[in-house]
């Protein structure tokens, strides 16, 4: 039994190490002192940050995608919940055709999607444009917060609303004060999914991409294929800081307010 | 605001309910009077229509048709938080996310009493309950008893015209539904408010209530006082639902004489028209030897199939010759020795036994 178990830790810190170690090489290559992608660096040197911060292109897409990412995640916040109210309330067969149609961004080969994406903006005048952008990884992004509330909301007991109803609240205050505070751990799994999910997005940004409308990983993408040196890696460095954050964050929060209803139950 | 005052006066009528077109009703056109102050307990199997009944009268199902009044106030076009009717339901629906206090003041704060008020209003309660401590903790930090107790605290805390009762006790063990019960019965007492409770456990059903309406099929087959519906249950449905029945289905061949296979029996009182199903509780029914039926009695031959000692009774089940089976129970030390594989004769006085529709279609 206990060997069974210590073997299992041993499972999964492997894989976490399979997932998290090429991701860890890119902080001390982004200090790296020298122009090439050396490991172990030459020497240690802020310069591809300063870099980063002091070419305009650079700065301007990190802004971008921080814009970009500020607006998607309202945007598919507000689209996924309702969907998923919305789904519940259809019969079965309607229900699955909804919800795979909803859910299909992440089935559907990317690649597909932004060249879809692309050739209607490029109609509608949205290509190159930052709403362009942020209409685009949207419907990426829905996906990711309809699934975290579609799954809360089917744990959620609908004999809470009948009973705040009963109890003299308006269909408006039930859900204000019983069904949202119930489903928020799945909007803001939601929410910080969207977010990362717009915020890390290179193939429709790509074929969307416009003077202004030019995001991060786009600019990653860009530098790649034309200079190649560590700035990227300061880039990408900063990507994962920021994603991870986003997430260590939300995750300390729940944690504070678990203690918070325990100290409460005193 | 004035009708709301009085505890509930409920008039349903022709009340129907029909989920999808071609269905049978779920309710079918029933009518049902409360009276304010009553204990009615809506009994039935499930499917039988009562809990759609109270859904109704709590608004959280429309009706097809047909009427309900408050204080006889039409409540058609009041949805339900305007109802000011109290419920409790049988997962006990507390807020998980509040505390105890916070729960039982939900439906103060939704009436906007000043914050004094409600701390005192339930605070009161609380203590009334044996809560009075437990303010601040979380419902997952109380015991299932515990819960049932916030939830009807916080269901009556607001004078409510009514109390609509879901199975409230179904989920808990039979110790602490006696106890609960007990305590359902003393707050209905002490509340003096109209309570509609539901539940399929018909023990509970006649511990509990004033009156008691049997659903069946959609239907309210009857209404009356839980010695009413024993003594005289009206249909088959009914004298199988609330307790044993031994089922004797023979005919009327006159008014005082009832026959069933080749046994001719003395009927008591003539029967209503269309009770043509003879039956007898098993207490009423005696087991004797094959001789000394007393003077008098109906009797018919039986041959006992077991014996079992349930304490302060005995039970005797056996086996008719139609090939029915049944049942009669006497106090232990009154209970003859028969041992299962004996003829015997089963018999009862003929004001014991009763009459009853036979089961509709």
């Amino acid at each position: 039994m206990k060997a069974g178990r210590s073997s299992l830790y041993a499972l999964v810190f492997l894989i976490a190490l399979l997932v998290t170690v090429p991701t860890l090489f890119l902080i001390p290559m982004s200090l790296s002192s020298g122009t090439t992608f050396q490991f172990p660096p030459p020497g240690l040197s802020g310069r591809w940050y300063q870099n980063l911060v002091e070419e305009p292109e650079w700065r301007a897409a990190a802004v971008t995608s921080l814009k970009v990412a500020a607006m998607v995640t309202p945007l598919a916040l507000v689209i996924g919940t309702c969907a998923a109210f919305g789904l519940l309330r259809l019969g079965r067969r309607l229900r699955t055709a909804g919800f795979t149609t909803l859910i299909s961004p992440l089935v559907v080969p990317h690649i597909l999607l932004a060249l879809a994406i692309y050739g209607t903006f490029l109609k509608l005048d949205l290509s190159g444009t930052l709403q362009g952008l942020v209409l685009g990884q949207t419907a990426l992004a829905v996906p990711f917060v309809l699934i975290p509330v579609l799954t809360r909301l089917q744990g959620y007991d609908r004999s809470m609303t009948s009973a705040a109803l009963s109890l003299g609240a308006s269909p408006l205050t039930a859900f204000r004060t019983v069904t949202l505070p119930l489903i928020l751990p799945g909007i803001a799994a939601g929410a910080v999914f969207a977010f990362v999910a717009s915020f890390d997005e290179l193939v429709v940004a790509l074929l969307l991409q416009g003077p202004g409308a030019t995001t991060l990983p786009v600019q990653m993408f860009n530098s790649v294929t034309e200079e190649a040196n560590p700035t990227i890696s300061a880039a990408s460095t900063i990507l994962v800081v920021v994603v991870s954050l986003v997430i260590l964050l939300v995750q300390l929060g729940w944690i504070r307010t678990d203690q918070k209803a325990g100290l409460h139950g005193h | 605001m004035d009708t709301e005052r009085r505890t509930g006066h409920i008039e349903i009528r022709k009340l129907r309910k029909r989920y999808e077109p071609h269905d049978e009703p779920a309710v079918d056109d029933i009518d049902l009077t409360i009276e304010s102050g009553e204990f009615i307990t809506l009994l039935g199997p499930s499917g039988s229509g009562k809990t759609t009944t109270l859904n109704m009268i709590a608004g959280f199902v429309q009706p097809t048709s047909g009427t309900i009044r408050l204080n006889s106030r039409d409540l058609a076009e009041v949805p339900t938080h305007k109802r000011n009717f109290g419920m409790v339901f049988q997962n006990y629906a507390l807020f998980p996310h509040m505390t105890v206090f916070d729960n039982v003041a939900y439906p103060l704060r939704q009436r906007r009493l000043p914050r004094e008020k409600t701390r005192t209003l339930v605070g009161d309660i609380l203590a009334l309950f044996g809560l009075g401590g437990m303010e601040s903790r979380k419902p997952d930090q109380l015991s299932g008893g515990q819960q049932q107790r916030v939830a009807l605290a916080r269901a009556v805390v607001f004078s409510p015209a009514v109390l609509l009762l879901d199975e409230p006790l179904g989920a808990l063990d039979r110790k602490l539904r006696q106890a609960l019960q007990a305590e359902v019965k003393r707050l209905h007492r002490d509340l003096g408010l109209t309570f509609v409770f539901v539940t399929h456990d018909q023990d509970e059903a006649m511990f509990l209530s004033d009156t008691v309406a049997v659903f069946n099929k959609g239907r309210v087959e009857r209404v009356g006082t839980p010695g009413e519906l024993y003594d005289d249950p009206g249909t088959l449905f009914v004298a199988g639902f609330l307790g044993e029945a031994n089922v004797f289905a023979g005919s009327l061949v006159d008014p005082t004489t009832y026959l069933w296979m080749d046994r001719k029996w003395r009927v008591a009182g003539p029967p209503r028209a269309g009770d043509t199903v003879l039956v007898v509780r098993p207490e009423k029914v005696r087991v004797f030897d094959l001789e000394s039926v007393p003077e008098g009695w109906n009797s018919t031959p039986a041959v006992v199939t077991d014996r079992s000692h349930l304490g302060a009774v005995c039970k005797v089940d056996m086996t008719f010759p139609d090939g029915a089976t049944g049942s009669a129970t006497m106090p232990t030390d009154a209970a003859v020795t028969v041992r299962p594989g004996e003829s015997v004769l089963a018999a009862w006085e003929p004001g014991a036994q009763a009459f009853v529709q036979p089961e509709r279609a």
